[in-house]
């Protein structure tokens, strides 16, 4: 994948992998946040809500801090896919390995659903979204616009 | 489609790392060794396959995705004749301490590794064409959701993973 670095401007949205993913996940993690307060009513802030009236779609587990958490991740991938493209590989490479680190321990840590360490009510879909989000963000921060720093020189996948 | 085999194969050595190292947290001393090494090897490989433009080390790579199914082949055979006795896999994979499915959900995972490695070395260093941004993005997409799926059902079957499960009950 080659395309041509815009000195001023940063890769031209259409041609970074980062800069679309970046947006595309901001967009969806800010909307999943917003939407998730219509499931978070007499859920506890940061606790384990009961399971089964806190699931967005019936089937992810959240609670109010879980939402926050979704609503600030959003805005940062948003804002980063919109500014340029080392901001967002930046950004997802961030995200994604705080992602692979929450679907790893926070698996482990939340041994118990209702303990406070389940402090953002997470569930086994959850765990499978965060790991697989994680890994796209890992791959594509990683991988893709590899040479934007040079900005002069050709984006690489 | 280089750049997709590369990606892919991060990914898969990423998911099957995981996977060793949640096994090695509640394996045996002489297992948690070997299985930690193993793991941390996959990952610090997989992060490196996605960060670089080539395929770090093929050649030793498909050698060791290749032993690693191998071995993986021949645990679940020698414990075949155990299952005769003991009644089912998952109690004859706690006789050594070592959980029959997630070490199966990383032997598929390093299978694939094995055969995209295999085209690899085969290809040797020649250009191959790059592929489209939406294309990348929908083969990284593809790619992430089996990993995913095999790592989540991996990680669920290991003895800490069953506890986590039992203990959120849905």
């Amino acid at each position: 994948m080659s395309t041509t670095a815009n000195p001023a401007r940063g890769t031209r949205f259409g041609a970074s992998p980062n800069r679309i993913l970046a947006t595309v996940f901001g967009v969806v993690y800010l909307l999943v946040g917003l939407i998730g307060f219509f499931w978070t009513s007499g859920v506890p802030f940061a606790g384990p809500g009961n399971g089964s009236s806190n699931l967005i779609l019936g089937i992810f587990e959240v609670n109010p801090l879980h939402n926050v958490a979704h609503l600030l991740i959003g805005i940062a991938l948003l804002i980063a896919g919109t500014a340029n493209a080392s901001a967002a590989k930046s950004t997802n490479t961030t995200i994604g390995a705080v992602y692979l680190l929450l679907g790893i321990v926070g698996f482990f840590l939340a041994a118990n659903h209702d303990s406070p360490l389940n402090f953002l009510s997470l569930n086994t879909p959850d765990h499978f979204l965060h790991l697989a989000s994680a890994v796209v963000l890992l791959a594509v921060g990683l991988g893709a616009d590899r040479r934007v720093d040079a900005r002069t020189a050709p984006v690489t996948a | 489609m280089a750049t997709m085999i590369r990606t892919w194969l991060g990914l898969g050595a990423l998911g099957a790392g995981l996977v060793h190292l949640a096994v090695a947290a509640g394996a045996a001393p002489a297992a948690l060794a070997l299985l930690a090494v193993i793991g941390a090897a996959e990952v610090a490989w997989g992060v490196t396959a996605l960060a670089r433009e080539q395929v770090p080390v093929p050649r030793v790579a498909l050698t060791g995705a290749a032993v690693a199914v191998v071995g993986v082949a021949a645990v679940l055979v020698l414990r075949a004749g155990a299952m005769s006795h003991m009644g089912t896999m998952s109690t004859a994979g706690a006789v050594a301490g070592v959980p029959a499915v997630p070490m199966l959900g990383a032997a598929l995972l390093e299978l694939g590794c094995a055969a995209a490695l295999a085209v690899v070395v085969r290809r040797g260093r020649r250009e191959a064409r790059q592929p489209g941004v939406w294309t990348y993005l929908a083969g990284v997409a593809a790619g992430a959701v089996v990993v995913a799926g095999v790592t989540s059902a991996s990680l669920g079957a290991t003895p800490v993973g069953a506890v986590a499960m039992q203990g959120m009950g849905h």
